[in-house]
């Protein structure tokens, strides 16, 4: 699927992963985790990633593959070279006021996701995120 | 094999934008507050606390927040949560406590619980699952 690096294109992504979670078995934990990296990552790349070389708006192109046990999404984008694996996770909060408002994007990706992966080639992000599938599940 | 690509086209193309038009309608955030004895407002939301529901609400919910001290966030209905609706969460949160209120957060589902708790939102709001522990959580 290919979408304009724009945070309203997250609707369309939305509904594309529902429909793939019934195509692809897909039980409603994962497509709950999915949904979440998709829009975590795409909000990352309309905020830091909204230069584009050639000009014009960034395109990202997202892959969903399953396979055995487990669903291999991918996310690239040619915007800036930005590895999402390098931003620091926030502070666990010693105290109340320590709870971080923001950068909790990445942090959930992580959490979520059971392995994140990425590469720059070809001026092309590439990150590469997989979800195992509870056995039994979908 | 020409037809098949032509019907995936169309389903890709064009039925995702309809189907598109009926989920929006169906999944937009709604948000309603009512007030009981004690100044005690319950905030129920309902559909998916995403980027567009946080947008959605975020005034409302800064206004509610700003005006009491003892606030149940009713999260039974919904669906999805994301970080900005957990900005939306911890800003209002921290106004509640500002004025030395307090908050609780009733009845995640089990994939919004997890996000809350990974977050830490948590630790700014309890997590309880039935009305009475939120009502406690508040007045106590």
């Amino acid at each position: 699927m290919l979408i304009q690096a724009e945070l309203g294109e997250l609707v369309r992504v939305g509904n594309w992963i529902e429909a793939l979670a019934g195509r692809l078995s897909l039980p409603p934990a994962t497509v709950f985790a999915m949904q979440l990296c998709f829009e975590e990552a795409v909000s990352n790349i309309v905020r830091h990633g909204q230069i584009a070389p050639a000009g014009g708006n960034v395109q990202v192109r997202l892959g969903v593959e399953r396979r055995s046990g487990t669903v291999i999404v991918t996310i690239e984008d040619h915007g800036i070279p930005f590895d999402p694996r390098m931003e620091a996770a926030p502070a666990k909060p010693s105290r109340l006021e320590e709870v971080a408002i923001g950068g909790q994007g990445i942090h959930l990706m992580r959490k979520f996701a059971q392995h994140m992966d990425y590469e720059r080639g070809a001026d092309v992000n590439r990150l590469t995120l997989r979800f195992d599938v509870p056995r039994g599940a979908g | 094999m020409r037809l098949s690509h032509s019907l995936v086209d169309f389903y890709e193309k064009y039925l995702f934008r309809y189907l598109g038009a009926f989920y929006i309608w169906n999944q937009a955030m709604e948000m309603a507050v009512e007030t009981f004895e004690g100044g005690v407002a319950v905030v129920r939301l309902t559909g998916r606390l995403d980027i567009a529901g946080a947008e959605k609400i975020d005034l409302h919910f800064s206004v509610i927040s700003g005006a009491h001290r003892k606030v149940i966030v009713d999260l039974e209905k919904v669906t999805f949560l994301a970080s900005m609706g957990v900005r939306t969460l911890i800003v209002g949160a921290r106004s509640i406590r500002s004025k030395g209120g307090k908050a609780a957060l009733l009845n995640p589902n089990t994939d919004v619980e997890k996000v809350l708790t990974d977050t830490g939102t948590d630790t700014l709001m309890p997590i309880v699952h039935d009305f009475a522990a939120a009502l406690h959580a508040v007045q106590g």
